[in-house]
């Protein structure tokens, strides 16, 4: 096991991919570095841009389709979530309000604040983004801070990490790939608004290394306000109930020098943070799989999730909203890519990728549905500074919805700093 | 509906404020009401009229559906199979086709308010094909928005209440005849059930959300010895708008489109009147009424009619109607020498904001009366 107060800054590569995203540490023992990038995509929806089917009459109309199927970023957001008038009940994603117009967009310009002391066993992270928008009445923009924390390594001799403030996710894998410069392909799962939010809270990840074997243990473990779900259908910021939603991850890995394996398992249990009711609760259930040899890289990642019916005070992301809907979804994806290898050029990696997801959702009172998705597309980097990617995504109506014309081409040119 | 005859069924104050069992006598059209006893039908329980005033006029409503705690409401699609339309009579319904409630009273989202789409089924198709607003979804047949329509989904033995041997449901005061409504079978979530109908237009939505636009109902309530407000047992007032925001009745041809979903204030008069003491307005032809007002809130405010005022045709028309000032009643020229708290402008004109308490909660159901209008 690596030693010392400075695990972090010695191992940041190992620590950032089992403890969400952090920058590489500086080349100095200490002081003030600033990261970041930007995100500017291109994109193209079929349709209006949403999964509502015209013929579609049904209210609320995000229960009945999957509002989030026309992502264009990494961040989630969909080419549109106008509904036509029709009521909905704030299970929608973020809007880059495109609609079937094909357009270029900032999705996301980033800046990461990083301070590690240099006698003390802490790192301070700040990551605020500027998200440029254009709704319905004008300007939209907005100005997150995503995460704010400080994390501390109490003891030289454990990988043991303590962090308070907003952090990533601990549920499954797909929260390590949140940003657009570290995300191979461009758009979230169909189940990442399930396990990717950035909460507010506590947090203790702690790992132990087997060398005996090739092998570590780690848990990851948070207590947060507002669980994993992203921000829109649960808020982080506050704690609306007065209970913490508990979460973790416990996960394996075998580092052999041909092939990594890293399996893990993943629960949250709770209240529901769209709401204020502390006897309302919700649970998720996860596996997760990464194995990677010789270039080529395989995720899988698959999430269970029920959420009990409460009464008229939902509130989230989105704004205040009506009934809280008993609600219960499965889904599960599996990633394929292969990093072809390259020269020390300018073309420092070719990444083609090929994902498939299914995802199943009941809301009371409603049928319940299935929808499939493939994704295609590659990744090119260029230098240690530009990426460039291009996705097709083709959404499918499997069962218990309506066909709709959703299916979605975008692309991302990422610079980061 | 069916949770507020079960609610009579076991004396809940909504479940009785709403519904008379079957057999058992109807309050306002027996004493002190009325004289004698009259009971609703045998064979059906009936959704009770209740007297009302709304724009000055007198007005009746029913009660399908009470809401607590729930902020909105929103019309649900109501799918009516046709076989096209006709450039005189419109849509011409599907032979042997039943309605498609697009949500079953089941879950939360169901409402009796509903945006109605006129389904263009192909000649050949079996009436009994489209039996939920999935397999309408699944079928593409073509929609055609309709009117907006009141209907309530329950048990198939239920009315608006009738007397027994009656022909027709009554106002309890004015005895004007209201419409008979009697279920209709439909179809929801693949299940036949039974439906009361009040009609086409019987409320108005928002446009862009389709949530049923409100109206504030007033219980018009003294403040008791321990503060706290104590609604008197008078007709409520239906309001045209919401809270602070009166509105021309909307009443095309006399058919009412406000009233069906009603915001529940209490009024407190005790801090309004002043100097006056309010009245309420009873004949001393309904002597047992006017003794058991009495004693609830005292003779001051239930002062004797003037004789011009008991010589009025039209007096049953202001039977429990509030005034600002009782001593009105004794004026002869009655009724114009009087401020009455009969409108949403009237109360919340001559009361201070402090008046008004919030009860948190909506009710549902068509007038069925307005104006000389049973609609």
């Amino acid at each position: 096991m690596r030693a010392g107060v400075l695990v972090l800054l010695c191992a940041p590569s190992a620590l950032a991919q089992a403890d969400a995203y952090s920058p590489p540490a500086a080349s100095q023992p200490s002081g003030l570095q600033i990261n970041g990038y930007a995100d500017v995509g291109f994109a193209a929806a079929q349709g209006n841009g949403t999964s509502f089917a015209p013929g579609d009459t049904r209210i609320p109309a995000d229960y009945g389709v999957d509002p989030f199927a026309t992502a264009v970023n990494s961040r989630g957001d969909v080419a549109s979530t106008d509904s036509g008038g029709r009521f909905t009940n704030g299970f929608l994603p973020r809007s880059m309000n495109i609609g079937g117009q094909a357009s270029i967009f900032l999705s996301t310009f980033d800046v990461d604040l990083k301070y590690v002391p240099s006698t003390v066993p802490l790192l301070l992270f700040g990551r605020v983004q500027f998200l440029p928008r254009y709704g319905g009445s004008g300007n939209d923009t907005r100005v997150i801070v995503e995460q704010a924390f400080a994390k501390i390594a109490p003891f030289s001799s454990l990988e043991l990490a303590f962090s308070i403030g907003k952090f990533d996710s601990v549920f499954g894998i797909e929260y390590l790939e949140n940003e657009a410069n570290l995300r191979t392909n461009i758009t979230p799962s169909l189940i990442a608004r399930y396990t990717t939010g950035q909460s507010l809270g506590l947090k203790a990840f702690y790992r132990i290394q087997i060398p005996g074997i090739w092998s570590a243990v780690s848990l990851n473990a948070a207590v947060t306000n507002g669980g994993t779900l992203v921000e829109t259908l649960s808020p982080p910021d506050i704690s609306l109930v007065g209970r913490p939603i508990g979460s973790a991850r416990l996960g394996y890995e075998l580092n052999l020098p041909s092939v990594e394996v890293k399996a893990g398992v993943s629960g949250e249990y709770g209240p529901r943070n769209d709401q204020h009711d502390p006897t309302v609760r919700q649970w998720l259930l996860g596996a997760d799989l990464r194995v990677v040899f010789k270039g080529l890289s395989l995720s899988a990642e698959a999430v269970k999730v029920h959420q009990d019916e409460g009464a008229a005070d939902k509130s989230n992301g989105l704004g205040p909203q009506t009934l809280v809907s008993e609600f219960v979804a499965r889904g599960a994806y599996a990633t394929l890519s292969y990093t072809l290898p390259v020269s020390d050029g300018a073309l420092r990696k070719f990444i083609p990728y090929l994902r498939y997801e299914r995802r199943r959702a009941q809301f009371e009172g409603f049928p319940a549905y299935t929808v499939d998705r493939w994704t295609i597309g590659f990744r090119v980097d260029l230098w240690e500074e530009l990426i460039v990617k291009a996705e097709g995504l083709l959404n499918g109506e499997v069962s218990g919805l309506p066909k709709v014309d959703n299916n979605v081409f975008t692309s991302s040119f990422v610079y980061q700093f | 509906m069916s949770a507020l005859i079960d609610g009579a069924r076991t004396n809940t104050a909504d479940g009785a404020a709403s519904v008379t069992l079957r057999g058992q006598p109807l309050r306002f059209l027996s004493d002190p009401y009325t004289a004698g006893q009259q009971l609703q039908d045998p064979d059906r329980d009936g959704l009770v009229v209740q007297p009302a005033f709304a724009d000055t006029r007198p007005a009746a409503f029913v009660t399908t559906e009470i809401w607590d705690g729930f902020p909105r409401v929103w019309a649900q699609p109501l799918y009516v199979p046709v076989t096209g339309f006709d450039p005189v009579t419109g849509p011409v319904r599907f032979p042997d086709s039943l309605s498609i409630f697009g949500c079953a009273p089941g879950s939360r989202f169901y409402s009796p308010y509903w945006q109605t789409y006129f389904v263009t089924v192909p000649a050949g198709t079996d009436p009994n094909a489209l039996r939920s607003a999935q397999e309408v979804v699944d079928s593409g047949f073509p929609l055609t928005p309709g009117p907006l329509r009141y209907a309530t989904i329950g048990p198939q033995q239920v009315e608006v209440a009738r007397a027994t041997g009656a022909p027709a449901p009554v106002h309890p005061f004015t005895l004007d005849v209201l419409q008979a409504r009697l279920p209709t079978q439909a179809w929801a979530d693949g299940q036949l059930v039974w439906a009361v109908d009040f009609g086409a237009d019987r409320f108005r939505v928002n446009p862009a959300n389709n949530v049923v636009q409100e109206v504030a109902l007033f219980r018009l309530a003294l403040l008791g010895s321990d503060g706290q407000p104590q609604a008197l047992d008078v007709p409520p007032v239906v309001g045209t708008g919401p809270l602070g925001t009166p509105r021309a009745a909307d009443a095309p041809n006399g058919f009412p489109r406000f009233g069906a979903l009603r915001h529940e204030y209490y009024a407190v008069l005790t801090n309004a009147a002043g100097q006056f003491t309010p009245g309420i307005f009873v004949s001393a032809s309904r002597p047992e009424l006017r003794q058991q007002l009495i004693s609830q809130v005292g003779a001051a405010m239930v002062p004797v009619p003037s004789g011009a005022a008991e010589r009025l045709p039209e007096r049953e028309q202001y039977t429990l109607r509030v005034a600002l000032d009782g001593s009105c009643f004794t004026l002869t020229d009655f009724p114009n020498s009087c401020t009455w708290f009969d409108t949403q402008q009237s109360i919340e004109g001559n009361l201070p904001t402090t008046a008004f308490i919030d009860l948190k909660r909506f009710s549902s159901g068509a007038l069925v009366f307005f104006d000389g209008v049973a609609p």
